[in-house]
């Protein structure tokens, strides 16, 4: 991949890495949710205070698989699965997933964004989310449309009419983006959840502390490498990323410098001492290719 | 089909939508399929960073984004840490930066030269995921405005057509000339690679819209959906993901994206509004988590629904230096994810509300008409509130 081999790569025996072992989540014990600092004590694996995230359970889920709910092993997912849809725990991660299944109904929402960000910020609250770690609450708007093609070719379509929404939680601990983490949830009118996706790791205290440093040295000035940095980039900002929910791999936390390229699209990483980065799930090694 | 065009919504447009959605209502799911005999397993994907020969900027992303949607469906390691178990997809081909051709998408039955039946639409495919370049255009030049019956002036220098839209966003999410609302219009759809082998020029133009004689993409005939498109039955993915630059624009799905459709279930792609795709890293790696997680999940949902998966900060906000009024999730400013199905009424709508990962690998289900279509798609702003057609 000659376009990142300038690039240092990411390995986890090559950066200040954490590795948390989130198997308590496929016990089905509930595990303590909050915002309040525990100590490394749990797991000899842990190498120093963690800002605790938000572990979401089946029992704490609104999510209703519905009539016929049986319990099984697939995929490296603990799952519940009913006519309605399939509640997934990630035995590797904790990661918590519900989807509608084609044998569900298909449920929309009238209500207004606000209502139904507001419901979905009480849910998870109610739950057990750390309150100060939430930023806002984002809506997501889901549409739909159909017709006739020939209709669409001579009279154009127009705005198409809502079917519902997802309420996204934005996550920051001390006014640091912690990137990877995903929260969101889908509702119907009823107030029942009918899709969700849940993952908010624990992070290491240090990383926290390290971006704060590392922010306010920007702040002041006090950072040299911001003016070397490639030209073109956005003003950009600190943030803490961690392994996605996709990989199922010690988690890794790691604080950047994000500056928005449009050249590439995308975002650029740089660590304190300027140098890029590339994330792990940004990189993808040799494998089966074929041949022309 | 006429194709007379006239910007404005369609009344019996709506009307016809309405009477769908009252008998969706009380109407039983029922099975499209005439029987379950057929099954189409294969992942094909086609990713290109570097774009030095076409001249546009490296897109790094594009390589790990196809590697690890491979990889989260067939288990082919590229060391994504997200391989499956049991996995009823095969690994049918991966094609990377110059061994991606122009031609790869091209039908040879719509235009000599095309050999997208040999690596891009080939029998017993599911999917076909292509990550890389698009174009962004049908806003040059265009005027402030605050009604699309504002919009009849397209620029034949931008290779603009009628109809027009009035495309609106969240405040400040539109930028220069206007800064706001701005008159826009139908232009052709185009995916990129930049191949020492390409003969078309890098691109396929998979949209029919300037030079509507003349058609590059039909993508999905088969034995089983039949010629009726005119490209004769020798595809066969069920599916296209363009994860590119502007796959599609509002309101324009349906005539940028149904001439693409010669058998395909569903074609997905990302609908920017105000903004651009993000490059991701990993969006197919997300969408393949959506089948290990629930293999009966709707495809509309397993892709509309990215645009809560996606970490917030890959991609930039609408608008300002915050999220507040959306942006990210994969997308660069606003836009949707979008999903769409072309067939005959009742086929297309139970693909929409109803194909799961399942009834994608099924042959049976191959469109076997164009006649109607549904929409599905998730947008990462309120796009209800702030409507992207005025």
């Amino acid at each position: 991949m000659a376009a990142v081999s300038p690039m240092k790569p990411v390995h986890l025996a090559s950066v200040a890495f954490i590795s948390i072992t989130t198997l308590s989540a496929c016990t089905g014990v509930p595990e303590p949710a909050g915002g309040t600092e525990r100590s490394s004590a749990r797991s000899s694996l842990l190498p120093g205070a963690l800002v605790a995230g938000y572990k979401h359970a089946p029992e704490r889920s609104r999510f209703a698989p519905g009539a016929g709910t049986r319990s099984y092993v697939e995929n490296g997912f603990a799952k519940q699965g009913g006519d309605f849809g399939v509640l997934a725990v990630d035995l590797t991660n904790g990661g918590v997933f519900a989807s509608r299944s084609s044998t569900g109904a298909r449920l929309g929402y009238v209500g207004s964004a606000d209502q139904h960000n507001a419901s979905v910020r009480d849910y998870f609250v109610g739950a057990g989310m750390p309150v100060e770690q939430i930023v806002g609450v984002r809506i997501r708007t889901v549409h739909e449309a159909s017709g006739t093609t020939e209709d669409a070719f001579k009279n154009g379509v127009g705005q198409p009419k809502k079917f519902g929404y997802l309420s996204a939680i934005e996550r920051a601990i001390d006014g640091v983006a912690i990137a990877e983490s995903v929260a969101w949830a889908q509702l119907d009118d009823a107030g029942r959840v009918v899709a969700e996706t849940i993952y908010w790791p624990d992070i290491p205290r240090a990383r926290v502390d390290e971006a704060l440093t590392f922010a306010a040295a920007i702040g002041k000035g006090a950072w040299p490498s911001l003016s070397t940095l490639p030209p073109g980039l956005s003003a950009g900002r600190v943030v803490i990323h961690h392994t996605p929910f996709t990989q199922r791999v010690p988690l890794d936390a790691i604080v950047t410098y994000d500056a928005h390229d449009p050249a590439a699209k995308s975002a650029r990483h740089f660590d304190r001492q300027g140098a890029e980065l590339r994330l792990n799930h940004e990189r993808a090694g040799a494998g089966p290719e074929s041949a022309k | 089909m006429a194709r007379s065009r006239e910007s404005g919504v369609g009344s019996r447009g709506a009307a016809f939508a309405a009477w769908v959605v009252l008998f969706a209502a009380v109407a039983p799911p029922v099975c499209w399929s005439r029987d379950a005999s057929a099954a189409s397993t294969g992942i094909r994907t086609e990713g290109v960073a570097n774009y030095t020969l076409q001249g546009s900027s490296s897109l790094p992303n594009s390589l790990p984004n196809v590697k690890c949607f491979q990889q989260g469906m067939t288990g082919a390691n590229y060391g994504c840490g997200n391989s499956p178990g049991a996995t009823p997809w095969t690994f049918a081909s991966q094609y990377l930066d110059n061994n991606v051709y122009d031609r790869d998408s091209i039908d040879p039955d719509v235009i000599a030269g095309g050999i997208d039946s040999t690596f891009f639409d080939v029998p017993g495919t599911a999917i076909t995921y292509f990550a890389g370049h698009g174009i962004c255009s049908g806003c040059e030049g265009g005027a402030a405005c605050t009604s699309t019956s504002q919009c009849t002036n397209p620029q034949a220098g931008y290779f603009q057509k009628s109809p027009g839209t009035c495309r609106n966003g969240p405040p400040g999410s539109l930028g220069p000339p206007n800064n706001g609302p701005t008159c826009c219009y139908l232009t052709d759809r185009a995916l990129f690679t930049s191949s020492t082998s390409d003969t078309f020029g890098h691109r396929n133009v998979y949209s029919r819209v300037w030079t509507p004689g003349t058609r590059y993409a039909a993508w999905g005939e088969s034995s089983f959906s039949g010629p009726w498109s005119g490209a004769g039955a020798y595809g066969g993915t069920n599916m296209v993901v363009l994860d590119i630059s502007c796959g599609t624009l509002p309101p324009f799905w349906v005539q940028q994206l149904q001439p693409s459709f010669a058998g395909i279930h569903y074609l997905a792609t990302i609908m920017p509004v105000t903004g651009d795709t993000a490059s991701s890293p990993d969006r197919g790696a997300y969408f393949a988590h959506r089948w290990l997680v629930n293999a009966s999940e709707p495809m509309a949902n397993a892709w509309a629904y990215l645009v809560g998966d996606l970490p917030l900060g890959e991609g930039t906000p609408c608008s300002g230096n915050n999220y507040a009024l959306g942006g990210g999730n994969g997308i660069n400013g606003c836009g949707c994810y979008l999903i769409t199905s072309f067939d005959e009424y009742w086929r297309a709508y139970y693909k929409m509300a109803y194909g799961h990962w399942g009834d994608l690998r099924d042959d049976n289900n191959d469109a076997i008409a164009s006649t109607s279509y549904f929409m599905f798609a998730a947008c990462n702003y309120d796009s209800d509130t702030y409507p992207w057609q005025l």
